[in-house]
């Protein structure tokens, strides 16, 4: 039933957590999560670091219905990490139980473990307020805030309020910059952000979600909107986001998942089918069901 | 055959215009049948209709009297200003009792209940919005009025620093009737539209933009302040006009709270005082006995007074929603 895919480790400082929860692990592929280690070989791998992101026989649900069974997965950091499957197959619902948003429906329970650093996101440390800020989200369809540009960019620091009130500027800047968009936006700062174009909106989107610092980014098919051109700017900027954050991403499209993740996990009908080397899953795939996935023949 | 559909197509396109056309031809007739009957009174009155004080319809059993080719009784003489400023006064002590209490009331009910009592919170909401205004009025004069001036204005007239402006705060209190009371009764009857409107407001905020605020680690209180009240300001600028609206015309209510007293300003917060509509209603009787007409033309006037007040203010309430949705707010924009 649960479907091992961090697998078992042969490193060392892992195999500590890694051992006793992951039944049915398979030893030939070691280390699936950790493509720069399996490139660079496991005796070259850096001290291998506790995953950022983990989940542990987890079983959630909404009311009666079952939404994932018994997922057990792990993220490490400075990684950029694949959730691929057919819609309803609980991507999503994966995916919001790492900042709580499922939490928001007074139907959804949850079994099993969803731990951030180590601890449970449920038990309290971070508060759920610090958990968003540090396991930050970008949302399907850009949704800036009805306010102006710079303030969209520096709402999360205001509330948090990371930075002094003279220090905003420069952040809403740098955030900006970093995300491409300050050329475009310089001199239109506190315009409404609804004038600009989808693209540029999910660009003020990543910008506000990184002004606050996060460890880790959790990206619910963040170019599904999106024309071909902007998708890969945005993932050109997925990609310069590592190894400081730590990016999961939800996507519809396994040639994205190719392009950007280094490990994919597909998930079906709510189970956890097959993780990995993104590289193996879309061209090796072992489970019938991934290989039907990724041939195009469900989803 | 074709013939016959396109007969069918112009009769069904002139029928609708026809339908269309009643809103404005009603509005139409309305005007110029006040300005009609108004003429009289406007050209007698003169200026002083909005300067003055004085309530005098004159000698209705004296032989009447012939002034700029007007036929009026002997020594009337008509000052609206208290009216006005009556209307204007209690609609602006509604608006500040009734506007953040509507937009609390909307964010509870939208944000912190259950589903179940939200949707029985909106329930009562709408039947608060239902119940007739003689109701209130009633309430108001023997109830609520009296249970004001007994335990609430002994309260704030003593506390009420003795300064410009604040002195208006001071002084006796009354019996329940008078302006404070008719401003809290006003307030109680807007309540419902302003908290029903921003509510279906709020819920039309979309839910991604709100979890979005969330997901950045926001309370519900921030993400309200920040993000959901920003993007109805509009709408709820237009729900409190429909709320002031009603307030400014609201008759019968304030016809049983105010006093209707006629011919002068009130002394302070709590003084009986009178308002267009109220002293429309309770003059009408009076009015129609006097032989030359006049005191319906003066009447007619006030209709025309408030009538003007309240367009003056949807007006004004569209170039500030124009003007503040130059930011391109989503949604909400409509009174």
């Amino acid at each position: 039933m649960t479907h091992s895919l961090a697998a078992a480790r042969t490193d060392g400082g892992n195999s500590r957590r890694a051992g006793a929860q992951i039944p049915g692990s398979r030893s030939r592929h070691p280390d699936l999560l950790s493509p720069a280690s399996t490139r660079a070989g496991v005796a070259a791998a850096p001290p291998a670091l506790p995953p950022v992101l983990k989940t542990r026989d987890a079983t959630m649900g909404f009311g009666l219905k079952t939404v994932l069974s018994s997922v057990t997965l792990e993220f490490r950091r400075g990684t950029i990490n694949a959730i691929i499957g057919p819609t309803g197959c609980g991507k999503s619902t994966l995916l919001r139980a790492f900042n709580r948003m499922n939490d928001r429906s007074p139907t959804f329970w949850r079994r099993g473990s969803v731990e951030f650093e180590g601890c449970d996101v449920s038990a309290g440390t971070p508060d759920p307020l610090e958990l968003r800020r540090r396991v930050g989200m970008v949302f399907q369809r850009p949704n800036p805030f009805p306010m102006s540009i710079r303030d969209n960019v520096v709402a999360g620091v205001r509330a948090h309020r990371l930075a002094p009130r003279r220090e905003l500027a420069a952040v809403a800047e740098r955030h900006l910059r970093q995300v491409g968009l300050w050329d475009a936006v310089a001199d239109r700062l506190d315009d409404s952000p609804f004038r600009l174009s989808g693209g540029q909106q999910q660009l003020l989107c990543l910008a506000r979600a990184l002004a606050v610092e996060p460890d880790v980014l959790l990206l619910d098919e963040p170019t599904s909107s999106l024309d071909p051109a902007t998708t890969e700017i945005v993932e050109a900027l997925l990609r310069t986001l590592t190894p400081r954050l730590t990016l999961v991403l939800v996507t519809h499209n396994l040639a994205q998942a190719g392009r950007v993740a280094g490990t994919t996990a597909f998930l079906y009908d709510g189970r956890l089918v097959e993780a990995g080397e993104t590289r193996q899953i879309l061209a090796a795939p072992r489970e019938p069901e991934t290989v039907s996935y990724v041939t195009g023949r469900i989803g | 055959m074709l013939r016959g559909r396109i007969t069918a197509e112009q009769v069904t396109r002139g029928t609708l215009r026809a339908l269309a056309s009643i809103p404005l031809a009603a509005l139409a007739a309305l005007v110029v049948i006040l300005l009609v009957q108004a003429l009289p009174a406007v050209r007698y009155n003169g200026l002083g209709f909005f300067t003055h004080d004085a309530w005098l319809p004159g000698s209705f059993y004296a032989d009447p009297v012939t002034t700029h080719g007007v036929s009026h009784p002997p020594g009337a003489s008509y000052g609206a200003l208290p009216l006005i400023a009556g209307t204007l006064e209690s609609s602006l002590l509604a608006m500040v009792l009734a506007v953040p209490v509507g937009i609390g009331t909307a964010m509870l009910v939208v944000e912190k209940l259950p589903a179940r009592l939200s949707s029985a919170a909106g329930f009562f909401l709408e039947v608060l919005a239902g119940v007739p205004s003689v109701v209130y009025g009633l309430w108001g004069a023997l109830t609520l009025g009296p249970w004001l001036a007994r335990h609430v204005s002994p309260v704030i007239a003593a506390h009420a620093p003795d300064l410009p402006i604040l002195r208006f705060f001071r002084g006796a209190t009354g019996a329940g009737e008078g302006l404070f009371a008719a401003g809290v009764v006003l307030g109680i009857m807007i309540l419902p539209i302003i908290a029903a409107t921003t509510r279906d407001l709020l819920r039309q905020v979309p839910r991604q933009t709100v979890e979005g605020a969330l997901a950045l680690g926001l309370t519900d209180a921030e993400s309200m302040r920040m993000v959901g009240f920003p993007w109805v300001r509009t709408g709820v600028l237009g729900a409190a006009v429909l709320g002031l609206g009603r307030a400014l015309g609201e008759t019968m209510a304030l016809a049983m709270v105010s006093g209707t007293v006629l011919g002068a300003s009130p002394h302070n917060f709590y003084d009986t005082f009178t308002t267009i509509a109220a002293t429309i209603v309770s003059q009408l009787d009076s009015s129609l006995t006097d032989g030359t007409g006049f005191a319906m033309h003066t009447m007619a006037e006030l209709a025309l007074v408030l009538l003007a007040i309240t367009l003056l203010v949807n007006v004004l309430a569209r170039v500030i929603i124009h003007s503040v949705s130059g930011t391109a707010l989503p949604v909400g924009r409509g009174v």
